[in-house]
């Protein structure tokens, strides 16, 4: 897929630190995109050890501290790093069980910079107590420093599954971790979610700036890689994602018309133009931006599947029908694209072939409810009666079961306005969308 | 032959606004379509689906075709014409100075903050007016959206924009509110303390369902604008139709020749979605996430997901149980029969037409029990939740 041509220019992992906050908000420490400070990993060292001591008690597991472990905690609350990792080492020899101490042990390792070792040690820990989200969480920032992006990009995610509790400041590092590691992976909207997610609780730094900035211009690299000589525009391109994330649309807007007459040709950014207006009902204007994408990026499928799926919720399925082909052409991965072509065939008449594209898209998403919702359709079209009635079953159990993860590619299936916009918290009942139809 | 054609605009057509203009409907007018006790995917689905060639709801009448008014059809369709102008579809929208509520209520006010919000009748208009301590703004309002069953609103327009009110009249409470989706948060300038402007679609998608003939090769053409639902709105532009007639085509029952879209013909799923256009259709909703009591509105959705539905049983659709033509039928065991053309009574025994289970409680008034009615917050409204379901106490609205 073409991307921002982004040459690799540097290796270390870390997301580069500047000292610039946003304009206007108030920056965390700079040190606190990295890892979390000493404070935070004394307070959670505190927490988590109270709830071990508490785990180990309530199971009938209550140990007598031998002298050395006291001696341990003692120093560690001195301040003594190297006599505490000393005397832990020694205790964790003798008790290899002990969760308490290995959580000390990793975490004060990993505050030492030792972050390969602080991984051995939060490993062990997590498989004796996998409920343990921020061990999760510590054991994947330092997979993320000794660049072992897999397991990281894993164990953050787990970490956020587990949920990491009352240490707001770790599950922000560690949201701001997972969301460049999907990045790189390619997963642009859970990436996007977290970001805005993270500024939406009133996170700032550069380090985000640049995280979205990458994020809206979908470059999978870590921002470490980037090449400086596009550190101006990726920038600027923070600054519209954040825009975007306040709901700031009109300087948003006005932000991407800059952006685009500075950098005419940067990829992905007409894209991401043409899905801020698309999704608040200027939809000739977004399917001209999309149309530009094509021009840079032909051989990517999204603005396609984007063209395509605002004609087909205009009625428009003769001119999605080219548009949809392209995609899956493209993509033949890609259910959306399956699915956007499913669509338009099953509207123009050609059953048969709607079938096939749409037994295609659940296969790729079986847990897609418009899939299965539009291959009912199909089915019922085809004469099918009984498949018909087995995909809304399914279609229905889908609705009324857990939610699934979000999948790549899933906002394409958004709305035309804001009104479908997921707002990022629960809305409560009368939070309705300034674009809800009005009564009558 | 038949030669069938696929209509295709009303599958995903969206945000078509009179949600809350509920279906009119008689189950024992007589106006319903035919009744089977038979599946339908191969009996006559589609006969008399030809959608006027190039016509679909949302572009509207294409090159040289024409809209030729209710009047022409009530010529030959006297008594479902006469009849549908009187329901809340086709009474869907007014001009302000001819509301019957804004005449009825020459003023009135609401009170949103530091504003005061007030309809008054001046003359023969309508003026909408903001003012705060020091300054009014006011403008003449054009249209009233909404028959008001449920509720009206008001469109006006500045600076060749259209704008939506920011208040809605609700009959539960005799005057003004905020109207549904507008923010509760107090707007920083008068004139967005009147309403918000709505953008060029959303302009298209309101008027194409509350008002009629009005749109041609896609583009709204406001002078030609006939107020609420009329015959064509749903039929098609009829200018073709009535070149088509010919004593032959009469004799024949040539469907397809006669060149205008008769909705219950369509196959069972198509025409929810034909009904979807405006009241919603699942694609719609599932497009837009409309989560939550948000999406108790629209009903087509709201059926899809009902255990029962079947996208291929005609005996589940919208005209299943509501004839257009006629007002809303309010006696709850006039439906007992549309259930009962799946699911059998206690004591009955099944048939492989009628094989849906007994209801183990009662044998009538399924619809009190089944379709229960919630109310939308800020809506003042119960809407019938069309998600036909056994409704446990307590339990969470399904989505």
């Amino acid at each position: 897929m073409p991307r921002l041509v982004l040459q690799k220019k540097r290796m270390i992992p870390r997301p580069r630190i500047d000292d610039q906050p946003m304009t206007g908000e108030t920056s965390l420490p700079r040190k606190m995109w990295t890892r979390p400070s000493r404070h935070l990993a004394g307070i959670l060292c505190y927490l988590i050890a109270t709830f071990l001591a508490t785990g180990q008690s309530q199971t009938g597991n209550k140990r007598s501290a031998p002298e050395i472990e006291r001696q341990a905690d003692s120093a560690r609350e001195k301040g003594d790093v190297p006599a505490a990792l000393r005397l832990y080492h020694r205790a964790l020899l003798q008790d290899p069980r002990w969760q308490q101490g290995w959580w000390y042990y990793g975490s004060l390792l990993y505050d030492s910079n030792r972050y390969p070792e602080a991984a051995v040690a939060l490993r062990r820990l997590v498989g004796f107590n996998p409920k343990l989200g921020g061990a999760w969480a510590l054991l994947g920032l330092s997979e993320f420093e000794t660049q072992d992006f897999d397991h990281a990009l894993n164990h953050l995610q787990r970490a956020k599954d587990v949920g990491i509790g009352d240490s707001e400041s770790l599950a922000n590092v560690a949201d701001f971790h997972l969301a460049i590691l999907l990045n790189t992976h390619g997963e642009f909207e859970r990436a996007r979610a977290l970001f805005s997610s993270l500024l939406l609780r009133g996170v700032n730094s550069e380090d985000l700036q640049v995280g979205m900035g990458m994020n809206l211009l979908r470059v999978p690299l870590l921002p470490s890689q980037l090449d400086p000589s596009k550190d101006a525009l990726v920038h600027d391109a923070g600054n519209i994602a954040a825009l975007i994330a306040k709901k700031q649309f009109d300087q948003a807007d006005a932000g991407f018309r800059q952006l685009l007459s500075k950098y005419p040709a940067t990829h992905f950014a007409h894209y991401a133009y043409g899905g801020m207006l698309a999704s608040h009902g200027q939809e000739d204007l977004a399917k001209a931006q999309f149309r530009e994408e094509t021009n840079l990026t032909p051989d990517s499928a999204l603005p396609y599947m984007e063209s395509a799926f605002l004609e087909s919720k205009a009625a428009g399925y003769h001119d999605a029908l080219p548009l949809a082909k392209k995609a899956v052409e493209l993509a033949p991965n890609s259910f959306v694209a399956h699915y956007l072509l499913g669509e338009a065939l099953l509207a123009t008449g050609s059953i048969p072939a709607s079938v096939t594209q749409l037994e295609v898209a659940r296969r790729l998403a079986p847990d897609s409810p418009e899939v299965r919702y539009s291959l009912s359709r199909a089915y019922a079209k085809a004469g099918q009666s009984e498949r018909a009635r087995n995909e809304r079953m399914e279609f229905a159990k889908l609705r009324a079961g857990t939610q699934r993860k979000p999948r790549e590619g899933d906002e394409l299936m958004r709305p035309s306005n804001d009104e479908s916009a997921t707002p990022p918290f629960d809305p409560s009942p009368t939070d309705l969308s300034p674009k809800d139809p009005a009564p009558r | 032959m038949i030669v069938r054609k696929r209509p295709t605009s009303w599958q995903s057509k969206r945000f078509a606004f009179f949600a809350l203009c509920l279906v009119a409907t008689s189950a024992m007018s007589g106006h319903l379509p035919a009744q089977t006790e038979t599946r339908t995917e191969s009996a006559d689905a589609g006969k008399g689906t030809h959608f006027p060639e190039g016509w679909n709801r949302t572009t509207g009448a294409p090159q040289g075709m024409q809209f030729r008014g209710s009047r022409v059809c009530t010529g030959c369709h006297s008594s479902i014409a006469n009849t549908q102008h009187q329901t809340p579809m086709g009474q869907a929208s007014a001009a302000a100075d001819r509301s019957t509520i804004l005449t009825e209520h020459p003023t009135l006010t609401y009170r949103d903050g530091p504003y005061e919000l007030r309809i008054e009748r001046q003359g023969d208009k309508e003026i909408y007016s903001a003012k705060d301590g020091n300054h009014i703004v006011s403008v003449p309002l054009l249209w009233a959206f909404g028959q008001g069953v449920a509720g009206q609103t008001y469109i006006y327009e500045k600076l060749g924009n259209y704008y939506e009110s920011r208040v809605s009249y609700y009959p539960e409470i005799g005057g003004l509110d905020l109207t549904t989706g507008h923010s509760p948060e107090i707007p920083p300038t008068l004139e967005e303390a009147l309403g918000r402007p709505m953008t060029k679609e959303e302009v298209t998608k309101c008027f194409t369902c509350h008002t009629s003939e009005d749109v041609f090769n896609g583009k709204l053409e406001v002078d030609h604008l006939q107020p609420g639902v009329t015959c064509e709105n749903c039929h098609g532009p009829g200018s073709q139709h009535l070149k088509a007639l010919s004593p032959e085509n009469l004799q024949n029952d040539k469907f397809h020749e006669w060149n205008i879209l008769n909705p219950a013909r369509l196959d069972p799923a198509d025409l929810n979605d034909f009904c979807g256009t405006c009241h919603r259709s699942t694609r719609e909703v599932l497009a837009a996430k409309i989560q939550g009591i948000r999406n108790v509105r629209f009903q087509p959705y709201r059926l899809d997901n009902s255990r029962c539905y079947d996208p291929a049983d005609k005996r589940i659709t919208c005209l299943a149980c509501h004839d257009p033509h006629v007002n809303l039928v309010t006696d709850l065991q006039s439906y007992d029969a549309k259930c009962l053309a799946c699911h059998v009574n206690k004591n009955e025994k099944s048939t492989p037409i009628r094989s849906a289970p007994p209801c183990s409680i009662a044998t009538a008034n399924c619809v009190s029990c089944h379709m229960p009615k919630l109310a939308l917050p800020g809506a003042h409204y119960k809407f019938t939740d069309h998600y036909i379901r056994i409704d446990h106490a307590n339990a969470p609205y399904p989505d």
